[in-house]
């Protein structure tokens, strides 16, 4: 009797592990599958092969934004019918950024969203930027601001350093 | 006689219960998070560098889906083990990764729990906080009992056909 015992603790081990590791690929499989259906139905499915470079990166990101060239922005903050937000944090706002420019990372857009929106209904052109061809911050603030019903947001990409290259007015501190 | 009954309390299978409904929530919402925004989990993936370009997007697609069967298997009772071995290999691949990152000093989201790039960047804490649930998950594996489960209502339905 000892014997049997003994001879089917291994078997029922090997048999639990088995059944596990069943389970686990037919779980992994029905997600596979299911998330292919979805993924092929959905019109905001993934391509299964994508190209994740920098440049994709930062082109995807501008999805469903409107962008703004360097020279635009200038021109319109000259005549006085841009805001700039700066996504940035406040510490690196601080050190520097754009003349007039108001600090509003993603995160805390909530604070100044009625005044944004007030200000974008007067007719101002709201231009976010942030630093580096991929910085996510400014497309998602541009992002956050469209959903909450601001007009006329657009993006100026790697604003701020195309900004202080070109030698435009820059400030130090807060706002 | 305290270590006894500590050890007892330690391997119940209600223990075991309690760890696979908060695992399995934990993973379904993780999951429909991610499935809301695929591309916002791509670049989640992307920015760990770590993986090969060409398996950022599959693995966009599929890991939410996974993560949602897993959660539903862990809730259920059904498939449990297959569920509980899932789960604890994605949270040792989870912790592994974000531990990896941080030695780089990547400043990088989770993607864990959101998909935005600029969630609150990583910490040490990720990495802990994936390891205590790597823990619940070897729990389910070793003590579960099927307690709460479906398998048995399932099965005798389809016995009944």
């Amino acid at each position: 009797m000892t014997a049997v015992r003994k001879n089917r603790k291994p078997r029922t081990g090997t048999l639990r592990l088995s059944r596990t590791i069943w389970q686990g690929i037919f779980l992994v499989c029905l997600g596979a599958l299911l998330a292919a259906g979805f993924n092929s139905i959905r019109s905001t499915g993934l391509p299964w092969t994508g190209a994740w470079s920098p440049a994709s990166l930062a082109a995807s990101q501008r999805q469903g934004l409107e962008e703004i060239p360097l020279q635009e922005a200038w021109s319109l903050s000259q005549t006085g019918r841009a805001l700039f937000v700066d996504a940035r944090d406040p510490a690196s706002f601080y050190e520097g950024h754009i003349k007039g420019a108001l600090n509003c990372p993603p995160g805390g857009a909530a604070r100044y969203l009625e005044e944004i929106r007030i200000l974008a209904l007067s007719g101002l052109v709201i231009i976010a930027y942030c630093d580096g061809v991929d910085c996510p911050l400014s497309p998602e603030l541009a992002r956050s601001l469209q959903q909450a019903g601001v007009p006329s947001v657009r993006v100026l990409m790697d604003g701020w350093g195309r900004w202080r290259k070109a030698g435009y007015p820059t400030e130090k501190g807060n706002r | 006689m305290m270590r006894a009954r500590i050890i007892t309390w330690f391997a119940s299978p209600f223990l075991s219960l309690l760890f696979r409904w908060f695992l399995g929530v934990i993973f379904v919402y993780a999951g429909l998070v991610k499935i809301v925004d695929p591309l916002g989990f791509a670049l989640a993936l992307y920015n760990y560098h770590i993986l090969p370009a060409w398996m950022i997007n599959p693995l966009a697609i599929c890991v939410p889906w996974v993560e949602v069967m897993v959660g539903v298997s862990l809730l259920a009772g059904v498939m449990l083990l297959g569920g509980a071995m899932v789960v604890s290999g994605m949270l040792a691949i989870f912790a592994v990764a974000i531990g990896i990152s941080l030695i780089r000093g990547l400043n990088i989201a989770c993607g864990c729990f959101s998909t935005s790039a600029t969630a609150e960047p990583i910490t040490w804490l990720y990495v802990v906080r994936d390891l205590l649930l790597l823990g619940m998950g070897i729990h389910i594996l070793l003590f579960d009992q099927g307690y709460a489960s479906l398998t048995p209502l399932i099965q005798t339905k389809l016995l009944r056909k």
